[in-house]
């Protein structure tokens, strides 16, 4: 049986027409016994959200929104070095320290992280990059290797935008864009990015 | 169902792993809390587990809505969110989210958060024990336009080309009894949007119960909980194909 790879749309629709004879009775029973045993696994850790109580201080909103970045983390650590993700992790805790926090800043976001995360498995830089956020919650990773240095904001969707300086012979240049993580490598190709992604010496 | 040599790989497809042990009678509130504080320790982070109950009454001019929050019980979580306990009225569940450390660790894990259950609780024989992998295979589509399903799962759909596209997603779920007739084995396959980039991910959901002739001593308890590792592990391997096995490597 051959599955389209270009869909990414959610696949399975439930039946909205009531049943009318006795047979639907026992299929509408029986998808309804399915289908939670899939999406309800009976697990609450799956069931977090970003979304802090209203008055949570916060103490409770950086710790809700750092959660919720491991747990997103932990969803794809089989395809992470558990060495980078220990580092990544302390990165994130480190970035979401009350005590450097300012009060009216937004924690970093579900959706941002999630399109860093998509990015890092897309690029495997060997380095990590450093690690900011916007006052918008949108997480910021960095990457600077003597005077040349990648900035890249990481924006809901899949969507990033991207500002790099070089440092050539005898000028410096400059380039800045707005890009889809599909094109990113594609866009970053003229500027070597390699040197930032890969570690000198291994 | 017969055994199959059982390997283990540098990257499972693992994303969670779970045991729960379902007992008898509902235990206490004050019973819960105590399991709760005594596993600060391994788990500093809590949050209470409330059911969201909405209660619509047609009787009344308009319909009278309400909303009401009943406790469930309590999620305790390790500082890196992997490891997670639940402590529920009717039982603990321990589960292990990826990386997946293997079963020895696992299964201490939820021994120690089983210890601490029986000696905050009274009595209560174990009425039901489940565990359950969830594990997903993310397939890189490599510039393909379509995959075939039975490529990666040897549990896939089969229906006859009702049109020119290919199918887009699919869910199946079956329940069959094991080799072994004391344990059930409920396994459910479907789409879910993958993670990466230009991938398409394949669920493959392994759980495996039993409610009858449950041990009551520790030693035993955890012999039979094995068994179900066991019949776990045999049924993924039987689950998944060759080319699976090469993206777990």
């Amino acid at each position: 049986m051959q599955l389209q790879t270009l869909s990414s749309r959610g696949f399975f629709r439930p039946a909205v027409m009531q049943p009318a004879s006795k047979d639907s009775v026992e299929i509408a029973k029986a998808f309804g016994k399915s289908i939670p045993a899939l999406y309800s696994p009976g697990f609450p850790h799956r069931q977090r959200t970003l979304e802090p109580p209203r008055g949570a201080s916060l103490d409770e909103r950086l710790y809700d929104a750092r959660a919720i970045c491991k747990v997103r983390t932990a969803a794809v650590a089989m395809h992470l070095d558990p060495e980078w993700r220990s580092r990544f992790f302390s990165q994130i805790d480190s970035l979401m320290d009350a005590e450097n926090w300012e009060q009216e800043d937004a924690p970093v976001t579900e959706a941002s992280f999630t399109t860093l995360l998509r990015m890092i498995l897309l690029v495997r830089p060997k380095r990590r990059p450093g690690l900011g956020s916007t006052s918008t919650g949108n997480i910021i990773a960095a990457w600077t290797v003597g005077k040349d240095r990648l900035t890249i904001e990481c924006l809901p969707n899949d969507k990033v935008r991207w500002v790099l300086s070089l440092d050539s012979d005898d000028h410096r240049e400059g380039a800045a864009g707005h890009t889809s993580l599909s094109r990113l490598t594609a866009v970053l190709a003229p500027y070597n990015p390699e040197r930032w992604f890969v570690c000198e010496g291994g | 169902m017969s055994h199959t040599t059982i390997k283990t790989y540098p990257h499972a497809p693992i994303t969670e792993a779970t045991l729960e042990l379902r007992v008898q009678s509902p235990v206490s509130s004050q019973e819960q809390q105590k399991v709760v504080r005594r596993l600060q320790k391994q788990y500093p982070h809590v949050e209470n587990l409330n059911e969201l109950r909405v209660n619509f009454d047609s009787q009344r001019t308009g319909g009278a809505v309400s909303v009401s929050t009943q406790p469930q019980g309590f999620r305790r979580t390790s500082t890196d969110q992997t490891e997670v306990a639940l402590i529920s009225p009717l039982g603990v569940t321990s589960a292990r989210l990826a990386p997946y450390p293997g079963w020895n660790v696992f299964s201490n894990q939820a021994l120690d958060v089983w210890k601490v259950w029986k000696r905050s609780t009274k009595i209560n024989p174990v009425v039901r024990i489940g565990v359950r992998y969830i594990n997903r295979i993310d397939i890189p589509r490599d510039g393909r336009q379509q995959i075939r399903v039975e490529d990666y799962l040897t549990i896939y759909p089969q229906a006859p080309e009702l049109g020119v596209l290919p199918m887009t997603g699919y869910f199946i779920q079956i329940e069959v009894p094991t080799h072994d007739p004391l344990w059930t084995s409920v396994i459910t396959s479907t789409v879910v949007p993958s993670p990466l980039l230009d991938h398409i991910s394949l669920l493959l959901d392994i759980d495996v119960s039993r409610t009858e002739e449950i041990p009551m001593k520790d030693d035993d308890l955890w012999a039979v909980i094995a068994q179900a590792h066991d019949i776990k592990n045999n049924i993924f391997q039987r689950c998944i194909t060759q080319q699976s096995e090469r993206l777990f490597e």
